[in-house]
């Protein structure tokens, strides 16, 4: 558990759900054996991590093999929760959002499958507390269980992998061997252009893909 | 002091200065986000009037092609892209706002606003959604424009001829789609259809986009590879599938030459050759400032701006204020200035074509990834539309399969008659197996003609609208927006959903092998209709509440105008407005 997380009392999370209009759906569980594990940064991560492998599994039998969490797309998602909503308000000092999502998810995994966190949940459970997360009567649960899935694409799909560790707003050059995913799925990379103007065409008059 | 302060300088008000400067009206434009190709814009003082010189027009265009690579997550992220609702600083979070939903606003700061990302389409409005409109045999627009399709048609040509406006190119991408639109049996309405007045859209058919992308060149596939797709060799669109990621191309030529006719590279360079105009960017406006007039009316005095970079507040005078700032902070503004809502309107009836993204896996190349992002679509008046997206990965992936109001597709039982395969998110080995058909994958969005719903909820927020988060602590500029799309109309959905089977034909007659539906959440790109003409505004779009502010944003659009991309319908309507602001005001 490192030291930011250590400093967040209990009391001082539950104020920071009911901020984000979270609290709704964890008022009954103040005192849920899970809360405490919940709160270490090693369970926060492997939470993302569980995530991430559920939407993004490596795959070595499929063209598109490579995984997420090889990618480390899991700390995207981490990092983003972080920054998109740096002034979340009533957030405590030293608080992340990383914090606030991941006991959101093992609110709903726990109602799922009591006495189960997502991490614990069979990939079948853990689609069953993405969709109560989906149906909740809280508005911001409901933005997180979407936002989630925003992140990891961002993270799987665009050139973040590429920046290695050394994302921090700037562009710098691309490591294309961290890229897999680009070429597995047909993806060349952002073009200056293609000579793949279909001229003289009429809409009107189509040709037969089959045959193109 | 000067004429006329616009709030704002996106796809409106950058069409509001360039009318306005060369009528000689003094105009300064406020932008709260940053200036991208102005060289000096990362610093304080970026401000700027007087038209570029070829020099500088020439450097202008280089720093766009530095500052914009077309990487996704570097253009694209909403915490820190170089498009994003948030201040020039990168290091700097974004813009609070409260969408406590299953939803996403993407809409930008910065010169140009959203028309940086936007995809160039400049369809226009149907003319069923304008007062006057003949009996189609579909139920009539309840929330007509107050005026005739006719009244607007001249501003629509100014606009189109301004841009320029164009046939959008074919690729693979798009025969696909037109083989499969005619193999089930719609017809072709488009440039070639023989119709002169082809752009005015009665009747359902397919049809290439009309976009505000310089034409690629006839020769462009044997000139572009030899010259790296750079100007001068190569002019106009290179068909890189980059719009949506504010594509700068082609490379190496001036600001004013760039393919994309966002309002950046038209309308601004148009407006500051007036010598009339100054813009400042990272100029977040406050509050609107009003007195009492002589006619007992309230009067525009002035606005209280902030500068995003310093933190620096100051009062600047004028009688006349345009408001600009988009369809989520113009109601917000109106809102935090405590301005007069007579009727109850402000920040209600916000309509965002409530879309879905129907996709099929073909057995051949689609090349999704080549071309415009958007060159044909699907027009079907009373109903909506269709537009043939190419979306680079992770966008597309997000579209496809991972975003859903239908949770998740193995818990989806088959819709026996339906003519998709699935519905709802797919994750896993399944999704991996159909994200590797990337190239091979087909996308039409629907574009619903969403109904106005100005319905309020007991708190109230607006059913489908911009209210203020009273819950949350104000921002840096004041009460954050809280947005809200919950109670789409009965018609609404049954449009969609109509669309959506009009879609999956045309993919399955394409020769799709797999049909897949989103069921998107509300995903808020095309967003207007929150300041309505007639409800909010009058017919010349001064607002009731305050004499002297007028709207020229997508906020002021009526209706969704049935379906149609709104950029197009509110610049011919802001240079109908600086017509009106230059006879009202100024016609000594």
């Amino acid at each position: 558990m490192n030291l930011e997380t250590r400093m967040l009392t209990r009391r001082k999370f539950l104020q920071t759900l009911g901020g984000m209009g979270i609290g709704v759906a964890l008022a009954g569980l103040v005192d849920a054996p899970w809360m405490s594990r919940a709160l270490a940064a090693d369970h926060v991560t492997d939470t993302f991590a569980a995530f991430v492998d559920l939407v993004f599994p490596k795959t070595p039998l499929l063209p598109h093999a490579t995984g997420g969490v090889e990618l480390g797309v899991h700390q995207f998602v981490m990092t983003s929760f972080d920054s998109y909503l740096a002034a979340v308000p009533s957030l405590p000092q030293g608080a992340r959002l990383r914090d606030v999502v991941a006991a959101t998810i093992d609110g709903h995994a726990t109602q799922v499958t009591p006495g189960k966190t997502f991490v614990d949940q069979s990939p079948e459970e853990r689609l069953q507390t993405l969709r109560a997360m989906d149906e909740s009567p809280a508005g911001d649960v409901r933005f997180v269980a979407f936002a989630i899935f925003v992140m990891a694409a961002l993270g799987f799909y665009s050139e973040w992998p590429g920046y290695g560790s050394r994302w921090g707003g700037d562009h710098e050059e691309l490591d294309m061997a961290k890229l897999p995913v680009w070429g597995e799925i047909g993806f060349p990379g952002p073009a200056d252009g293609y000579p793949k103007l279909l001229y003289p065409y009429n809409p009107g008059a189509p040709l037969d893909p089959e045959t193109f | 002091m000067p004429d006329v302060v616009i709030i704002g300088c996106g796809g409106g008000g950058g069409v509001v200065a360039k009318e306005l400067g060369e009528l000689g009206i003094d105009v300064l434009v406020l932008e709260a986000g940053p200036w991208h190709g102005h060289p000096a814009a990362a610093r304080r003082g970026a401000a700027r009037r007087g038209g570029l010189t070829p020099e500088e027009d020439a450097a202008w265009g280089s720093t766009l092609d530095a500052q914009w690579n077309m990487m996704e997550l570097n253009a694209g992220s909403p915490t820190d892209g170089y498009l994003r609702w948030g201040p020039s600083d990168r290091n700097r979070a974004p813009w609070q706002r409260h969408q406590p939903d299953n939803m996403f606003v993407w809409q930008l700061a910065g010169v140009g606003g959203t028309t940086q990302h936007y995809l160039g389409n400049c369809p226009r409005a149907y003319p069923r959604v304008f007062t006057g409109a003949d009996d189609d045999g579909f139920p009539a627009e309840t929330n007509p424009f107050p005026f005739s399709y006719e009244e607007l048609r001249p501003y629509y040509e100014k606009v189109e001829e301004t841009l320029p406006v164009s046939p959008a190119p074919a690729t693979r991408r798009e025969n696909v789609y037109f083989w499969g639109a005619k193999q089930a049996g719609h017809s072709y309405i488009g440039s070639q259809s023989g119709n002169p007045d082809h752009r005015t859209v009665l009747s359902p058919g397919y049809r290439e986009q009309q976009n505000s992308i310089l034409p690629a060149m006839n020769d462009l596939n044997e000139v572009g590879p030899s010259a790296d797709f750079h100007y001068p060799a190569v002019t106009g669109c290179t068909l890189c599938n980059g719009c949506f990621e504010a594509c700068p191309h082609p490379h190496h030529a001036p600001l004013t030459q760039k393919a994309k006719r966002s309002t950046l590279v038209s309308y601004v360079p148009m407006a500051l050759a007036t010598g009339k105009v100054e813009i400042r960017p990272n100029s977040f406006v406050l509050r609107i400032l009003t007195e009492p007039g002589l006619d007992g009316k309230l009067h525009a005095r002035g606005v209280v701006v902030r500068d995003s970079w310093t933190g620096e507040i100051r009062v600047i005078d004028a009688k006349i204020v345009v408001m600009a700032a988009g369809t989520i902070e113009t109601p917000r503004l109106w809102m935090n200035s405590g301005l007069p809502d007579p009727t109850g309107e402000v920040g209600t009836g916000m309509t965002i074509h409530f879309y879905d993204w129907i996709t099929g896996v073909f057995p051949f190349e689609v090349e999704q990834h080549i071309g415009q992002n958007s060159a044909a679509r699907f027009d079907y008046p009373g109903q909506g539309g269709l537009e043939v997206v190419g979306a680079l990965p992770a966008v597309d992936m997000l579209s496809t399969y991972l975003i859903s109001m239908s949770g998740f597709a193995a818990h989806n039982p088959p819709e026996p008659g339906a003519p998709w395969d699935t519905r709802g998110r797919v994750v896993g080995e399944e999704f991996k197996r159909l994200a590797g058909n990337y190239t091979r994958l087909l996308s039409l969005l629907v574009v619903t003609d969403d109904e106005v719903v100005n319905t309020r909820g007991p708190d109230g927020q607006p059913s489908n609208g911009v209210g203020l988060a009273m819950d949350w602590p104000p921002d840096e500029h004041g009460m954050v927006p809280k947005i809200t799309y919950s109670a789409p109309s009965r018609r609404s959905v049954e449009r969609r959903d109509r669309l959506s089977r009009v879609a999956a034909d045309i993919l399955r007659a394409a020769g799709a092998t797999e049909v897949h539906r989103t069921d998107m959440p509300p995903i808020v790109l095309h967003v207007h209709s929150t300041m309505r003409l007639g409800a909010v505004t009058d017919d010349a779009a001064e607002t009731k509440g305050v004499a002297g502010v007028f709207i020229a944003d997508n906020s002021v659009l009526p209706n969704g105008l049935g379906g149609p991309n709104p950029t197009l319908t509110t610049q011919a309507l802001a240079t109908r407005t600086a017509e009106k602001i230059a006879e009202r005001y100024f016609t000594s």
